[in-house]
């Protein structure tokens, strides 16, 4: 096997750095798609950013994995090749890490933390046998400006996965809930190729769902589901034979991509 | 309150802005004018309406950072949502309800710029007591996870300082009355370090304690000192393993035998 080979960043490295990002983290949603450009302002351009700052592991000039160590001690990027296979994945994430601190001790940085998915045993079993420890941090929070165009956009997106012949309008009425900004209270789908969402109430309707933008958030974003949300009264579905109709539009704009979002994007 | 005012940022603001951001955080605002500029007006694609500044009565009074990004939802989906941070009011003109104006204003222009998500990095707490009841944000579900580790003894003092109040009890305090222990620590990857303990206080100092005062001498591997964080129990299994493996270590009991039986005797006794 050829030997893997520690350096510091190189002007043209950008393009193999981001592919690798974006690859490393394709299971997952709740982040800044990386592209060079946004990649140049967040990395290099940040003001006491180093080249040196940027670690990258190669064999044969492809990139396994790299880390960014950023402004104190925090770790803006850390992805290593999801092809390899576990040992290698944890000997890079180990040597990785052993190369970020060996940086942050020469920066005269007191505490190195890491943001990392918890559903990557390799990445969270390096760390914690180097002596890390998880502790509570900052997330990202999130609400919506405008349930019309995301209702719109993912069923788009996902209209190959309507079932055939499924052409039902439905009238969602929503009450703000905890939202104090909520420009729609009435919604009208109609499902079709394509379909049809917009921020007022429709002549007409197969179902109604009467719930709350808060009860709304909780489905698309998959922290309730729909037995939960008619269970606690909290969403009411008129007529009530409309259920499962009901329940295949929620399925439907339902997003189950785990969230991570890495230091970096929280500047 | 004053007559509020708000308006998008127009160049020449960062001086204002930046003093209202080192005025509004009581740690200091992380970074200067050169920070500023980076992380808001560098930023491809900033548009100076993604920062809102307000006055009352003319006075600069607050500022409303936010920058409009692409977030990603699932593969080959991406929404805009705008990211919001550097939110921040003078001390003098809290409690008067700025930001909710503020906020309310920028929903109305997100939404006629076609962005259709906001958020922010936040703490699950503030989010709870805050964001969630005023403004309906939650947390998507998540599987960040911050891991941390200490490289120095800056925050190493720290903890020491918070373990003081949990480990000088009257009882602990007592014994140790008229005592000054000293303890030469040498941590992996740590420059040495030294520990003095009183009936006051537990402080760790920099460099090797006096030869002179016959320091006791502990030789401690780092996920020792982590394991203290997870209880007793979890500790004293830590301590077993590493002192069975020999990376834990004690040296200069016998030096010390009269100091550290007088603390235990004066500790044990009713």
């Amino acid at each position: 096997m050829l030997a893997e080979r520690m350096r510091t960043f190189r002007d043209g490295d950008e393009a193999a750095l981001v592919e690798l990002w974006n690859r490393a983290f394709a299971g997952y949603g709740g982040y800044v798609p990386r592209t060079v450009v946004h990649w140049r302002w967040c990395i290099l351009q940040r003001p006491g950013q180093s080249r040196e700052d940027v670690l990258i592991v190669e064999r044969e000039s492809q990139v396994l994995g790299y880390g960014v160590l950023g402004p104190n001690g925090k770790v803006l990027e850390l992805a290593v090749d999801p092809p390899l296979s576990k040992p290698e994945r944890s000997r890079l994430v180990g040597a990785i890490c052993e190369a970020l601190e060996g940086r942050a001790r020469a920066r005269g940085d007191e505490a190195i933390a890491f943001m990392v998915p918890s559903t990557d045993p390799v990445i969270c079993r390096a760390l914690k046998e180097r002596g890390y420890r998880e502790e509570a941090g900052d997330f990202l929070n999130m609400t919506i400006v405008n349930p019309v165009a995301l209702i719109r956009r993912i069923l788009e997106h996902r209209r190959d996965r309507f079932p055939p012949g499924w052409t039902p309008t439905f009238h969602l009425s929503l009450a703000p809930g905890h939202y104090r900004f909520s420009p729609y209270p009435e919604i009208a789908v109609a499902i079709g190729n394509p379909p049809v969402v917009e921020g007022q109430a429709p002549a007409r309707a197969d179902y109604r769902i009467r719930t709350d933008l808060s009860v709304l958030t909780d489905l698309i974003f998959n922290r309730v589901t729909l037995a939960g949300a008619t269970g606690s009264g909290a969403l009411v579905v008129e007529p009530a034979s409309g259920l499962e109709q009901v329940r295949t539009l929620m399925d439907l704009v339902a997003l189950k991509l785990p969230w991570y979002s890495p230091y970096a994007d929280a500047r | 309150m004053g007559h509020v005012t708000f308006r998008p940022y127009s160049p020449g603001d960062e001086t204002g802005i930046t003093a209202v951001l080192h005025g509004a955080h009581a740690a200091g605002w992380q970074g200067a004018a050169d920070h500023w500029l980076w992380k808001h007006a560098r930023r491809p694609g900033f548009k100076p309406e993604e920062i809102t500044v307000a006055y009352v009565d003319g006075d600069m009074a607050g500022c409303f950072h936010t920058a409009t990004l692409p977030i990603r939802l699932e593969d080959g989906l991406e929404v805009p949502i705008c990211i919001e941070g550097d939110f921040a009011v003078l001390p003098e003109y809290r409690g008067e309800g700025l930001p909710l104006p503020a906020h309310d204003l920028s929903s109305e222009r997100l939404l006629a710029a076609g962005v259709i998500l906001r958020g922010g990095f936040t703490s699950l707490e503030l989010n709870d007591r805050f964001y969630h009841r005023q403004f309906g944000y939650i947390f998507a579900p998540t599987v960040s996870a911050d891991f941390k580790k200490i490289l120095g003894l800056g925050p190493l003092k720290e903890k020491v300082a918070e373990l003081t109040e949990r480990l000088l009890t009257p009882r602990a305090r007592r014994a140790l009355a008229g005592e000054r222990l000293l303890v030469d620590l040498t941590i992996e990857q740590f420059p040495p370090a030294h520990l003095e303990i009183t009936q006051d206080a537990i402080v760790l100092n920099a460099g090797s304690a006096p030869a002179a005062a016959a320091p006791l001498a502990l030789r401690v591997p780092y996920p020792l000192l982590v394991s203290l964080r997870d209880g007793g129990a979890a500790f004293g299994r830590a301590l077993l393993g590493y002192g069975l493996t020999g990376r834990f270590r004690i040296r200069g009991l016998w030096a010390n035998a009269g100091r550290l039986s007088r603390i235990f005797l004066r500790w044990a006794k009713p």
